[in-house]
């Protein structure tokens, strides 16, 4: 896999999101045998279509660094350079596909089979597996933005990340002395009380309590808005349509179709590897072998703290973007993201999945403030990840009602 | 005791009945899809349990009645926890259990008669809870699988800790007792493994092994013999042998992630299985016959979320994911081995059929084919003797009649009768295609077919131009006065370039619509159906066929040296027509010829690579000089290299050295037209004298022998002087000198000038 990294910057040319992903180098293969797979690799869609597909999915979230990057290799592999004057010139068939990119950008829980339907029947329709390919690659890049804007990799300097290419560690920053703080829990208290929490166990609720504890977190994640930017780039606005489209929170989306997502219905393990291994082959296994990896990666430390389990920890953030898109978990106790996660982290996430776009420096370094520079990436790499497979579950759903 | 509810104590939901024979939709669950279903020891009640429903029906003929509602009153007691799966204890009929999403294990008891009928919760597991599931024998115990990877065997009189058995894996997606040991029960995990465990032994399983390559969703024992079947995410089904070392006895391969697997009561061989999603049909299979199901139901709409057999082979229950629960009957469910057709026949690359059809095994005949092999499976069932017996045959081209096994004959018959020069490229490719073939070389000999094809010419353009002819014919009769015209043209035309034909010629020698049947009718419309009409051919439409208003003339649209000629002709022509107007359409169309060098330049690597060298070089002698420096130029980025030439030649002529065919070695030497191959000729062409009296030999100059000081080998026989220059000499004697001596003296004289009495010829 060595020359598979060694090659990333030259032939991927996200120099700047490897570099920070070699923190974890196990993540970094999966992460760059998938983007091979689906952007080199041999799938249903010519390669012009599957840059121009990656620069109409950053669009969305207005990320100029995926933009610049896919224009140039659009160019490069014979694209017609007048796609890139804006959407009106693309063809009919890659137009049509703006629709199912703009809601599972922004409200995937809104796809439904009729959004498929369209796509797929009538004139310049998309195949199945065309279809396949395209919504893993608009999903991907979707997520990869909010990577993105949550490194601050966006302005293309890199930040004074000092990288050897080998795990590095670093002592947590001494948090800032009187940082006045309105938030409900303190933030001074730095990480020792959520280790606390965590190796406490809970009781066991019952199934109501577990529901209502669902809506308490669901109904929080409202509090939790920041200001819209509307300006917009010049090099981008030509591939967004409708950008004033984003994120409902939940009390407007009351209002909105309420489809209720019960993870057991529909989970990735049960019914998303096979449908997507039956659209596009072999990528299942990618793909579960990345959301696994970013998952279950620990180094049992958080905060420089040594020999934490920290899995409840990762399982509440994991779940919590779950929540964001309104996906419950039956097996879940949500209780655990009341107490794990602290309100800036929350908002932090939410913000990073939603509209990273939204994102700045010092929202992200107050957040984060407690963890080492290796535990930040690797929360920045789950809030992709989870946010990946909630919209690729979302898709897939809309796909397998289309095909019943 | 029988504790069948009495149907009065329906609650507040009518009880329907709905025939499943007549409506195909089957009972419609209105509060949500069932997870899960089970029925008790008698098969007379089954119990459903969902998110939102969970009831107890009672089987009837044509449908299900409602007794029990079992969730109802308040919802926030843990009644209302959705159940994800659910157990009938199949010794008290009471007694029903079922396993949550929150972790809880609930225990009913229908004879309670307050309307909660919950008996007791064990909260003992953290994570849901995928599975419950009383012994088989004893009516006390109770096992739960679940998602945080451990199981528990709960003890309903004592109501204690339970006894927890921890796999290493992820999740239990299934436990299930053993009907042949009390103590054993197995459990499949997320990560694709069976654990065989021993209900004392809580330490360690008995017996662990890796079932699938994704995780097992299902597994299920056999009745009779010691089979577990699991079933997996991996799209298949496997049955497994557990005495000792597990062995996968059969393994079936289904199109979807299979969900759930059940044996067929009574049928040692049958077992059911439904998908996890994408596909909704229900499938019972012969583990004998892996590749097409037994029997298929079909006709459902979404996929089935569970099933189970009521205890006769006949019905299968089964709820699905649109919230239904149907009765499915084997006598209406679809039987694929009726419709599926039962030959097949296939053909391969070098011309062999081969053809399988079942055959009744009472009369067996042999056909008359080279090889035939027959696969006899044998399956019984309880319903029918299903004798299944196929057979299949070989058949092989009879033009390719000795199949000569021994490489090294059909090298050497090769290299013997192969035809090189003294032909047309055609022919000799022709010949040496038979001679392919006559040996059993069926790509050797395409390869010749295909070169011939693509490098003569002018075999397949002499054949087109006399059909244009004789086409012309017909069509020049059709007019009054232009057959003469048009004729001269064709031959005016012929004697040039022998690749342009002029007015007729549509561009590409291969289509040949003229080549079909015409009579003249038909060709005139040909012409007017083809769409070539409004492109670049030359043509004249006579004049009574159609009428145009005008004139149409089209610019030539390649530059075509043929336009001056036939311009004028069509002047004349046109000149002679007064009447109705032609269309007329003055450039042909030229296209560019396919280049086959790449292509053929493959075929030799291919066939070299292969080893057999001999195609290639025979090839490369057959085709031209300038074929040769097409494939060879420069300019082609994949041109073979001359020194990949000379290696191919020169391993040729070893091997026919070895087969001691030194004048085939020669032909191809003489044939090579290569220096460095053809100056092997002029190796070994030097003999080495030496002296008559000391045998020493001679230095290259001297006549004088360096040991012996003897000249006697040098001396002319005649003038007895050194011979300096040409020595002719006899073979028979030895003797001889200066060439034009013996010239002089042969022409009067037979015998050798020294008088050794020897009639030397000269």
């Amino acid at each position: 896999m060595d020359h598979v990294i060694s090659n990333a910057n030259t032939v991927y040319g996200l120099d700047h999101v490897t570099n920070i992903m070699k923190f974890h180098s196990t993540y970094l293969e999966t992460f760059l045998s998938l983007q091979e797979f689906i952007i080199y690799g041999e799938g249903p869609l010519p390669i012009q279509y599957r840059h121009y597909i990656a620069i109409m999915a950053a669009g969305r979230h207005k990320c100029t660094y995926i933009i610049n990057f896919h224009k140039k290799q659009f160019l490069e592999h014979n694209g017609d350079p007048s796609w890139l004057i804006g959407l009106t010139h693309v063809p009919r068939k890659l137009r049509n596909l703006y629709e199912i990119n703009k809601i599972l950008a922004h409200r995937p829980w809104l796809v439904t089979k009729e959004d498929i339907k369209k796509v797929v029947k009538g004139p310049n329709s998309w195949s199945m597996s065309d279809l396949g390919h395209a919504i893993i690659l608009l999903v991907h890049f979707h997520s990869l933005c909010s990577f993105v804007y949550a490194c601050n990799l966006n302005d293309e300097i890199p930040r004074a990340v000092k990288v050897t290419g080998v795990y590095f560690r670093r002592r947590s920053k001494p948090c800032l002395r009187g940082y006045a703080d309105e938030s409900v829990i303190s933030d001074d208290e730095g990480l020792e009380p959520i280790v606390e929490r965590m190796k406490k166990l809970s009781e066991p609720a019952t199934e109501q309590e577990r529901i209502q504890r669902y809506e308490l977190v669901q109904s929080q994640l409202c509090d939790s808005d920041t200001s819209a930017d509307n300006g917009l780039d010049p090099d981008v606005k030509p591939f967004i349509e409708d950008s004033g489209y984003s994120y409902l929170d939940c009390s407007r989306r009351q209002f909105a179709q309420q489809s209720s997502f019960i993870l057991q219905e529909f989970s990735w393990d049960h019914h998303g590897y096979s449908l997507i291994n039956r659209l596009f082959n072999d990528i299942g296994l990618l793909l579960d072998k990345k959301f696994k990896t970013a998952y279950n990666m620990t180094y049992y430390t958080m905060g420089g703290r040594p020999h934490i389990d920290t899995s409840r920890f990762r399982r509440a953030i994991w779940n919590y973007i779950y929540c964001i898109y309104g996906m419950r978990n039956d097996d879940y106790d949500y209780e655990d993201v009341t107490q794990l996660l602290q309100s800036q982290l929350r908002v932090f996430v939410k913000t990073a999945t939603c509209y990273p776009e939204r994102l700045n420096k010092t929202t992200t370094e107050n957040a984060l403030k407690h963890f080492d520079l290796s535990e930040k990436i690797h929360i920045n790499l789950m809030i992709m990840e989870a946010r990946m497979q909630a919209e690729l579950l979302f898709a897939l759903r809309a796909v397998m009602n289309y095909m019943l | 005791m029988t504790a069948v509810v009495p149907a009065s104590e329906d609650t507040t939901s009518a009880s329907t009945v709905v025939t499943a024979a007549s409506n195909g939709k089957g009972h419609i669950l209105h509060d949500g899809p069932a997870y899960s279903l089970a029925l008790n020891k008698e098969h007379t009640h089954v119990v459903v349990a969902g998110r939102n429903v969970f009831k107890v029906f009672l089987i009837e003929q044509g449908g299900f009645k409602e007794c029990v509602n079992l969730r109802c009153g308040k919802t926030s007691s843990v009644q209302s926890s959705s159940s994800m799966d659910v157990a009938w204890n199949p010794a008290d009929d009471n007694v029903l259990a079922t396993a949550t999403t929150g972790g809880a294990v609930v225990t009913w008891n229908l004879n309670r008669t307050s309307r909660n009928k919950q008996d007791h919760i064990f909260y003992d597991h953290r994570r849901t809870v995928n599975k419950v599931t009383f012994h088989c024998v004893e009516p006390n115990l109770l096992m739960s699988g679940s998602q945080d990877g451990t199981i528990k065997c709960f003890d309903l009189r004592l109501k204690e800790a339970p006894k927890t058995y921890s796999s290493d894996s992820e999740s239990i997606r299934d436990v299930q007792f053993s009907p042949h040991n009390s103590y054993v029960f197995a459990a499949a995990s997320e990560n694709g493994s069976i654990q065989i465990w021993d209900t004392r032994k809580a330490e360690k399983c008995l017996n662990k092994f890796s079932a699938h390559n994704g995780p097992v969703f299902s597994c299920d024992w056999h009745s009779e013999l010691q089979f577990l079947a699991t079933a997996s995410r991996d799209k298949s089904i496997k049955v497994w042998n557990v005495t000792n070392k597990p062995i996968a006895e059969y393994t079936i391969s289904t199109i979807a992630p299979v969900g759930r697997v059940k044996w067929r009561p009574y049928r040692r061989y049958h077992l059911a299985s439904s998908a996890l999603v994408l596909d909704s049909a229900i499938n019972v299979w012969d583990v004998r016959r892996p590749y097409i199901p037994y029997a298929s139901f079909a006709k459902h709409t979404d996929v089935a979320t569970c099933i189970a057999w009521k205890g006769d082979p006949f019905v299968l229950l089964s709820t699905n994911r649109d919230s239904t629960l149907h009765q499915n009957f084997i006598s209406e469910a679809d039987l694929p081995l009726e419709s599926a057709n039962q030959q097949g026949m296939a053909i391969n690359r070098d011309g062999d059929l081969v053809f399988c059809c079942p055959v009744n095994l009472n009369k067996v005949e042999i056909q008359k084919s080279k090889e035939s092999s027959r696969k006899t499976s044998t399956t019984t069932s309880g319903e029918e003797e299903l004798n299944t017996s196929s057979e299949m045959n070989v058949f092989r081209d009879p033009k390719i009649v000795m199949c000569l096994s021994d490489e090294t004959e059909c090298i050497q018959t090769c290299a013997i009768q192969y035809k090189l020069i003294g032909r047309s490229i055609g022919e000799l490719c022709d010949h040496n295609a038979g001679v392919a073939s006559s040996v059993g070389r069926t790509t050797v000999f395409l390869f010749w077919n295909v070169l011939r094809i693509l490098y003569d010419h002018r075999v397949s353009l002499i054949a087109l131009k006399e059909d244009i002819m004789s086409s012309s014919n017909i069509e020049s009769s059709f007019d009054g006065d232009n057959p003469i015209g048009s004729l001269s043209d064709e031959d005016g035309l012929r004697g040039d370039k022998p690749y342009q034909l002029g007015d007729f010629y549509f561009g590409n020698a291969e289509i040949d619509p003229l080549d079909a049947e015409h009579d003249q009718f038909d060709f005139i419309g040909l012409q007017m159906d083809s769409k070539t009409v409004e492109e670049d051919n030359d043509w004249e439409v006579p004049v009574e066929s159609i009428t145009l208003r005008h004139e149409i003339i089209h610019e030539p649209i390649v530059n075509d040296p043929y336009i001056p000629n036939s311009a004028p002709s069509a002047n004349k022509l046109n000149n002679r027509i007064t009447s109705a107007p032609l269309l007329r359409i003055t450039s042909p169309a030229k296209f560019d010829m396919w280049n086959p060098s790449e292509i053929v330049a493959k075929a030799l690597r291919h066939h070299v690579d292969e080893g057999d060298v001999q195609t290639a070089v025979c090839a490369l002698i057959v085709l031209s000089d300038e074929i040769r420096s097409e494939l060879t130029h420069p300019r082609h980025p994949w041109r073979l290299l001359h020194a990949e030439i000379e290696s191919w030649w020169l391993n040729y002529l070893e091997l026919l050295k070895k087969f001691k065919l030194w004048s085939c070695a020669t032909t191809v030497i003489q044939l090579s037209r290569i220096r460095s191959i053809l100056q092997l000729h002029r190796t070994s062409t030097s003999v080495n004298l030496t002296c008559g009296w000391c045998y020493k030999g001679l230095t290259r100059n001297s006549r004088r022998c360096y040991n012996c000081q003897h000249s006697e080998c040098a001396k002319c026989a005649l003038c007895q002087r050194i011979v300096r220059g040409m020595y002719a000499w006899c073979r028979g004697c030895a003797h001889g000198g200066h060439i034009a001596h013996m010239k002089q003296w042969f022409m009067e004289n037979k015998y050798c000038p020294t008088g050794c009495g020897h009639m030397c010829e000269y």
